[in-house]
């Protein structure tokens, strides 16, 4: 899918270009895009790297299974046919999604998918608890979104963090909106 | 509230390495650690965004984006929404670094604190890769039927969007 966007997008931006009498400018942007994609890394990477440090020393001091400890008693009452362990992952895998430790949720969400086929009473399709967490997964509520912020700042924004609330409010609506129609759609298919 | 919200990186620092001292965390040590994954994290997205600012640069400066953009305005308008962001929409759910690319060119060219520029940060942070994850998480397990994950789940991602429009609408004129 994403090859026939990149190519959409290069290939006809190309002809409209050469076409409309700016393929002297395409072929300039082409360069130039170069130069300036590595302008933007290097002013991201400074910002990138405090942020990173700083979600470090909440992933070692444990502030994950700590969030995960409070929103547990929430996916208890959400999910109906999961195992103990499975609840373990699910919530340690949506507080790290929230904390932004996308490398950490990976593994934990594989973990809680695994754990939930135990308890999945036909092994062909997927559960309604799996779609569930599929869903709430697609909702990401994200507490502190470290890369938009860190985009804001190298773009010259005058107050980065001024997306944080609005991003949370968002998502948890979504999540709530999300997890409804979940729970309304599993009971036809 | 608005001073709450520009100290709130602060809060935020202090919060943390408050709760890694208490912790008994060696958080000088492991901040450092964690810089180091941020300069890996900036190597691996590179190359994506490269990718992804290429394709859009020649997609916006070759006026294809505008043109599109015109043609589809009347209809964007009556919904109050942005065309601009149409790019973004349609690539994050596939790529995490590729959107990274379209959403810096957006806020870029329209500036990261006008409408455009927020309403593009939300729909940034209030969505996910999802097809990615659905790809890995499914991937896993034996069972194949997916069932109605898949529809929920891509209707969760519009419902985050049309939600930004709706906040948007009501927080900025």
């Amino acid at each position: 899918m994403i090859n026939y966007i990149w190519f959409f997008l290069i290939f006809f931006g190309i002809i409209f270009g050469i076409v409309s009498g700016n393929g002297e400018i395409v072929s300039n942007t082409i360069l130039d895009s170069g130069t300036y994609s590595v302008k933007l890394v290097i002013e991201l990477c400074g910002i990138l790297c405090i942020w990173s440090g700083i979600i470090k020393i909440a992933e070692e001091s444990g502030l994950n299974s700590f969030l995960s400890g409070l929103i547990k008693p929430v996916i208890k009452r959400l999910f109906k046919n999961i195992n103990k362990k499975a609840l373990e992952y699910i919530s340690l895998n949506l507080t790290a999604n929230m904390l932004g430790l996308g490398n950490a949720a990976t593994p934990l969400g594989i973990k809680a998918m695994e754990e939930m086929e135990k308890t999945n009473k036909n092994k062909e399709e997927l559960s309604d608890d799996m779609a569930l967490f599929l869903v709430l997964n697609a909702a990401a509520i994200q507490l502190i979104p470290t890369t938009i912020i860190s985009i804001r700042a190298a773009l010259g924004s005058k107050l980065p963090s001024a997306v944080i609330v609005p991003i949370i409010i968002i998502s948890s609506i979504t999540a709530v909106i999300g997890v409804l129609i979940t729970k309304i759609l599993e009971k036809f298919f | 509230m608005e001073y709450i919200e520009a100290s709130l990186i602060g809060i935020i620092f202090s919060f943390v390495i408050f709760y890694g001292i208490v912790k008994k965390v060696n958080i000088y040590h492991v901040f450092i650690q964690g810089a180091v994954e941020g300069l890996k994290l900036s190597y691996r997205v590179f190359p994506p965004i490269l990718a992804m600012i290429l394709a859009y640069k020649v997609f916006s400066d070759s006026r294809l984006l505008g043109f599109i953009t015109k043609v589809l305005t009347p209809m964007f308008l009556k919904l109050n929404f942005p065309p601009q962001l149409l790019p973004l929409i349609i690539i994050k759910p596939l790529s995490g670094s590729g959107s990274l690319g379209v959403f810096t060119e957006i806020l870029k060219n329209a500036g990261p604190d006008s409408r455009i520029g927020i309403m593009a940060a939300l729909i940034m942070g209030s969505t996910e890769t999802i097809f990615y994850t659905l790809t890995v998480y499914i991937g896993g397990i034996k069972a194949k039927k997916s069932r109605h994950a898949i529809i929920a789940a891509v209707f969760t991602e519009l419902i985050a969007v049309v939600i930004t429009l709706f906040y948007c609408n009501i927080m900025l004129y």
